[in-house]
Order: C-alpha cells, then sequence, then structure tokens
C-alpha cells in the first residue's frame, strides 16, 4: 500500500465518515478542498506522528497546503 | 490502587529533578495572601475528594485572576497552565511564568504546545487551562473549543471541570464548584477516537461545566 493508500485510511479512521475521502487527491488542498479545520488538522497530524512514527512541528503546519505535501513530509522522514 | 501508583509515579518524577518545579512552588507560596483574602468556599457535584496524579483541570474563563483562584482551589498540586502566547506579551512576564505556562499560538495549530501539554500529564501532573479561549464578559458557560478533549485523550488523563464564580463585591467570599471527574473511556471505547466522538465528548465536557454553574445558582442565587 502506497503512502498515500494509508493517508486516506487513516484520514477515513480518524474523520469516520464526516469527509468524502473518494474525492480526495494528492493535489486536494487540505482546507479549502476537504474542509479541514484546525483542530481537525492537530488530530489528524497527532494520527499521523502515530501511525507513521515521525514529528511535526509548527513549521510543518505553514509550508504543508496539500495532502501531496503531507505524503512528501512523511516519505522524506520515514 | 491505580490512584496509588499515579501518586508514586508524580513523586518519583519529583525525585529526578530538583528545582524544576520551584516556579510552580513560589506560584503557590504567592497565593497564600489570595487564600486569606478570598476565603475560597469550595462545592462539589458529588463526592470531594482530592485529585491525584495526571488531571486536566477545565474552568470558565471571566477574570485574569482565574488562574491564581484554580491554584487555590487546587492549593495540594502543583499546577501548570495552558496559556495564550499573547499573555507573554513582556519579558517580566515570560520570566514569571514561563516556567508555569505552556504557550499555544491561537493564530496556528499549535501542535508543539499541544504535545508539552500531553507530555506534563503524562508525567502524572495537573495542567489547567480555560477551553473558552479568551476572557468571557458572561458567567455563562455557552460554548468550549475541543482542545482539551484532544489532550486529555491523548494523555489518557481525566478532566475535571470547574465553575469559577464571580464576586460581586470585595468583601465576597470567592465561590468554585468542582465537578467529578470526567473520564473519556467511560463513553469511548476507541483507542483512537474520531473526530466525530471528540466533538461528542466536548459537548459532554460542556454539560459537566453547566451542571458546576447550576449547582453554584442552585446554592447561591435562588436564596
Amino acid at each position: 500500500m502506497s503512502t498515500f493508500e494509508t493517508l486516506l485510511e487513516l484520514v477515513k479512521s480518524v474523520f469516520d465518515g464526516e469527509l468524502d475521502v473518494t474525492n480526495i487527491t494528492p493535489e486536494s488542498r487540505l482546507i479549502e478542498d476537504i474542509g479541514m479545520q484546525s483542530i481537525g488538522m492537530l488530530y489528524m497530524a497527532v494520527a499521523i506522528e502515530e501511525k507513521f512514527g515521525i514529528k511535526f512541528n509548527n513549521d510543518d503546519f505553514a509550508k504543508i497546503k496539500t495532502v501531496k505535501d503531507i505524503v512528501a513530509r512523511i516519505e522524506g522522514e520515514v | 490502587m491505580k490512584n496509588k501508583q499515579e501518586s508514586e509515579k508524580t513523586k518519583k518524577n519529583e525525585k529526578q529533578k530538583p528545582g524544576k518545579y520551584l516556579m510552580l512552588d513560589l506560584a503557590r507560596i504567592f497565593c497564600i495572601p489570595t487564600q486569606l483574602y478570598y476565603r475560597m468556599k469550595r462545592e462539589y457535584v458529588g463526592e470531594s475528594t482530592k485529585i491525584q496524579g495526571g488531571a486536566l483541570i477545565v474552568a470558565n474563563h471571566s477574570s485574569f485572576l482565574d488562574p491564581l483562584t484554580l491554584i487555590d482551589a487546587f492549593w495540594y498540586r502543583r499546577l501548570y497552565f495552558l496559556a495564550a502566547e499573547a499573555v507573554m506579551s513582556t519579558k517580566l512576564k515570560r520570566f514569571l511564568m514561563g516556567k508555569i505556562c505552556i504557550t499555544i499560538d491561537r493564530n496556528i495549530s499549535d501542535i508543539e504546545a499541544i504535545r508539552k501539554a500531553v507530555s506534563v500529564l503524562k508525567e502524572g501532573q495537573c495542567l489547567g487551562m480555560f477551553p473558552q479561549g479568551a476572557i468571557q464578559q458572561e458567567q455563562e458557560v455557552n460554548s468550549i473549543k475541543s482542545g482539551a478533549i484532544l489532550i486529555a485523550v491523548q494523555a489518557k488523563v481525566p478532566i475535571v471541570p470547574v465553575y469559577i464564580a464571580k464576586r460581586e463585591h470585595w468583601w465576597q467570599r470567592q465561590k468554585v464548584v468542582i465537578g467529578e471527574p470526567f473520564y473519556y473511556k467511560d463513553y469511548c471505547d476507541k483507542i483512537m477516537p474520531s473526530m466525530g466522538d471528540i466533538q461528542r465528548l466536548s459537548q459532554m465536557l460542556l454539560e459537566r461545566m453547566q451542571e458546576c454553574e447550576t449547582k453554584y445558582e442552585t446554592l447561591y442565587k435562588k436564596k
């Protein structure tokens, strides 16, 4: 399973049907397209940290705008 | 048994780094005169028990003195606070409160602050926070942010809701109502609750805070 697919599974479990993952593509923007709020972003980050064993810092949130950015951040550190 | 283990864990942490809690203890000493001035009256929803081990204390926020009130209300524990970065506007404030407060930047998703808060709680310490976000004009607790639940879920600690009543005259006693500890695991058995669960638990926490407010009104407003 690719990092993107694992990430989608994680989004599905974290948001538990609240978000429609079928429309999410690597280019989807987290806030504008997916509709994540700040608390959702934080919780998602915590879930990613647990799943992939990485650590985000505050600067990452300024840089990460799309799903592709998250995948790159995970793959860059794993 | 679990409480005893948590208490031992707290004591062990305290022994490891002498001087680590100096500012926290100084804050408690500083609050002794306020204890005498406020002559605090604590009321409880349910049993009156002392908190042991890590706990997240959440209260309504209607005065800048609320942190001192919480220190007085939980005089037997050291209390860290989660505070907005804007509070630390000067070097003096940063010096005085830097060791007591975990600062959170409200303009960004401050994951580093959340991580620090979770780590303090996992050490077996108490953390106070005001989930309404900022000082409110009205006394009623109408809404809270979900961050408190997020932190408690990560740290796996109970949340203690508190209602701080506003003193209408300087001679009045300070009254606080302390609610029963809220264990999220009693209402959600998932290892990783979903965002929907977080929102639901947050609503339940709000109801617990309102329960404390109702208790205060029943005791003091209808006389």
